[in-house]
């Protein structure tokens, strides 16, 4: 297993933010992560990325803990992609790529660098933009630049355990670069990269990911294959709404919408996740209070929720 | 895409078609040669600069004179007048190394501070760095006196200077940063503010200033090379010098940097070592040049942005380009400030007397490349 999460606990104050999360990622699978605003995901990714140490439990990558990693080791493991990434200088796309190779700099030769950079950008389809200056291009070019960035980071396979993290990838895309995106993504957990991706919408959850963890409150809702967990009662229980399950033949897919908030159900995620994740699940698929939210919506609405404000330092 | 897209070469993913890479692989080996070519030109100017500062001036000597000059010490015996010498020795020649060490010293931290703080407006000048190093130098200069002999006076300066620039951006970057991250209002403000306190503070010293204090005081604020002698050339260079040969290890760090303090952890940064490093390095730059120039300043800001401009909007902190660009710059604008001078006041003893205020003529071929900018 490349990564091997136990038990894993992270509180601020009496607040726990994460209760006993446990799961593990195998070399070339993607595993997703849905759940509610303030469900812990963003918490979660910081344990990954090794920003937050947990207490109690374990969090080991490649068989040896995080905590006991050094910056620069870790850097050339794993690499994360921010839900945003701030850059105000006007590097070219090339250079914002070739950032990526920084943990490497100094056993690489700079026609390597260049190498690997370039074969990220292929990846991201982002190869005609290499020249342009990065702040000129448009939010979904920027991002898919970032993501070959990430890309470039740990692009060589090697002995050690790869880590991909990505915290929203498609926020800022369009339909067609949502699915490029993360084909490009699955194309490279392929190469026997580890990815932990945190997605929003449960339809793109459903077709790009192998295994699907469902975080609410703090707490591991469910985890499975992809399939297993996606159903209309987890996510009824998740996110507090009405769900129901559809199926489209022609594409052999099966996905998950919402109907509107309900206050009974959200009233037993609540019971079960802890006051504070119930609330925000409510808040974010409706702006009255539970007691007095309807009980149905007029139109169905896919359960997607808008991502959670502020990135994450990593 | 499709399988046929990809194959494994070298034990890694890789495109089987390389269209698109090689184009880009073009464009980026077009953008090197343009990179070197700025360069070249730009290390060109700045010896054609010196060569200038060297030979023009009041008193006029021919190139091929100050060459013989310059040799002389190598054994070279060629028979020159004693003024030219002195001229060409004791004036001039201090006079182009100091403004060498003050454009590399500006150039270099202002790339640094843009770096550190994020900012591409970030300078020492407009965040009050500036202004601390030339209160910490102004102290000297009005309190030292009564430190006895003149070597003593001449290491207090750079040193008192260099703790006052530190003391500065250790205060502003604190003030600026809230959870992790730098506020630009807040670095202004904080810059502005520090500015206004130092400012008060150099006004009480101008109170209790004697008359010779207060004209030394007055063309400091202006900034001068015209008080360079060797010996303020051999205190201010170990300290630029050190600062230049660091700067450059700094560079891919700093660039990380720029996408913010979390994504450079990820990219295996040790960030808070290299903020503490670039702050002590801008500090030790911003010290060493402002003790001996006074206050040079708003070149600094704009030459790291010339240079990107000049090299196709690329990487900021290879901060040894900025170097370069800014010793052109400045001693162009020296250039500028002493022939004006001596136009202006022909009657004065040639390269003696008065000092030449650096900044607003400096100042001067930097305008249109703010137009240029905004």
């Amino acid at each position: 297993m490349t990564l091997d999460l136990s038990n894993v606990s992270v509180s601020a104050g009496r607040r726990m933010i994460l209760d006993a999360v446990s799961f593990s990622v195998a070399p070339g699978e993607v595993l997703g992560i849905v759940g509610p605003n303030g469900a812990g995901k963003t918490t979660l990714l910081r344990v990954l990325t090794g920003e937050l140490v947990p207490r109690p439990g374990s969090a080991k990558l490649g068989g040896r803990e995080l905590r006991s990693q050094s910056v620069a080791e870790l850097a050339r493991q794993r690499a994360y992609l921010p839900q945003q990434s701030s850059l105000d200088f006007g590097f070219s796309v090339l250079e914002v790529v070739l950032l990526g190779r920084t943990p490497h700099r100094a056993r690489e030769s700079q026609r390597m660098s260049l190498d690997i950079s370039e074969r990220a950008m292929a990846l991201c389809s982002v190869s005609e933009l290499g020249a342009r200056p990065y702040l000129e291009l448009s939010g979904g070019e920027q991002q898919r630049v970032q993501l070959a960035r990430v890309l470039a980071q740990i692009w060589e396979p090697s002995d050690a355990a790869r880590l991909l993290l990505l915290d929203e990838p498609t926020a800022s895309l369009d339909l067609s670069h949502q699915h490029t995106t993360l084909e490009s993504v699955r194309r490279f957990a392929e190469s026997g990269v580890a990815v932990v991706v945190v997605l929003h919408d449960l339809a793109l959850a459903a077709q790009y990911t192998d295994r699907l963890l469902l975080l609410a409150g703090g707490r591991v809702l469910d985890q499975g294959k992809t399939g297993d967990v996606l159903t209309p009662a987890n996510v009824s229980r998740a996110f507090g709404v009405q769900s129901h399950e559809i199926t489209i033949d022609a594409a052999g897919l099966r996905l998950i919408v919402a109907s509107g908030v309900n206050a009974d159900i959200s009233a037993g995620a609540s019971a079960a996740s802890g006051a504070k994740g119930a609330a925000r699940a409510n808040g974010a698929t409706g702006t009255q209070p539970p007691s007095s939210a309807p009980s149905s919506g007029k139109t169905a609405r896919a359960a997607h929720v808008r991502s959670d404000p502020g990135d994450p330092p990593c | 895409m499709t399988d046929a897209g990809w194959v494994e070469a070298r034990g890694a993913l890789a495109p089987a078609r390389g269209e698109a890479p090689a184009a880009s692989r073009d464009r980026g080996r077009s953008n090197e040669r343009r990179r070197r070519l700025v360069l070249m030109g730009l290390a060109l100017a700045v010896v054609a600069c010196a060569a200038a500062n060297l030979a023009l001036g009041a008193m006029h000597i021919p190139l091929a004179r100050v060459v013989a000059v310059l040799l002389e010490p190598l054994g070279l015996s060629v028979s020159l007048g004693l003024e030219e010498r002195a001229v060409v020795l004791a004036i001039r020649l201090p006079r182009v190394l100091l403004g060498l060490s003050v454009g590399a010293a500006l150039g270099v931290s202002g790339a640094l501070m843009q770096g550190l703080f994020r900012n591409p407006l970030a300078d020492p000048a407009l965040i009050g760095v500036s202004s601390g190093a030339a209160l910490g130098a102004k102290t000297v200069i009005v309190l030292g006196a009564q430190l006895g002999t003149s070597l003593a006076r001449d290491l207090a300066l750079p040193l008192s200077a260099f703790l006052g620039a530190l003391a500065v951006t250790w205060i502003v970057w604190g003030l600026s940063r809230r959870e992790g991250r730098t506020d630009v209002a807040t670095l202004l403000l904080a810059g502005i503010a520090i500015n206004a306190l130092a400012m008060a503070l150099q006004g009480m010293l101008a109170l209790v200033a004697s008359d010779a204090q207060l004209r030394t005081l007055t063309f400091w604020m202006l900034g001068s090379l015209g008080g360079a002698t060797f010996q303020s050339v051999w205190l201010s260079v170990p300290g630029v010098a050190l600062v230049l040969a660091a700067a450059p290890f700094f560079a891919s760090s700093l660039n990380a940097l720029l996408l913010g303090e979390g994504d450079a952890l990820c990219l295996g940064v040790d960030v808070e070592r290299l903020k503490r490093g670039a702050v002590v390095l801008t500090a030790l730059a911003v010290g060493s040049a402002v003790a001996f120039s006074g206050n040079v300043a708003f070149v600094g800001l704009l030459a790291p942005h010339l240079l990107r401009l000049a090299l196709a909007r690329s990487s900021l902190a290879l901060a040894w380009r900025g170097a370069a660009r800014r010793r052109a710059h400045l001693a162009v604008g020296s250039r500028v400030a002493h022939a004006a001078r001596a136009a202006g006041d022909p009657a004065r003893h040639p390269d003696g007397g008065a000092r030449r205020p650096v900044l607003s003529v400096a100042a001067a071929p930097a305008a249109p490349a703010r137009r240029h900018l905004t």
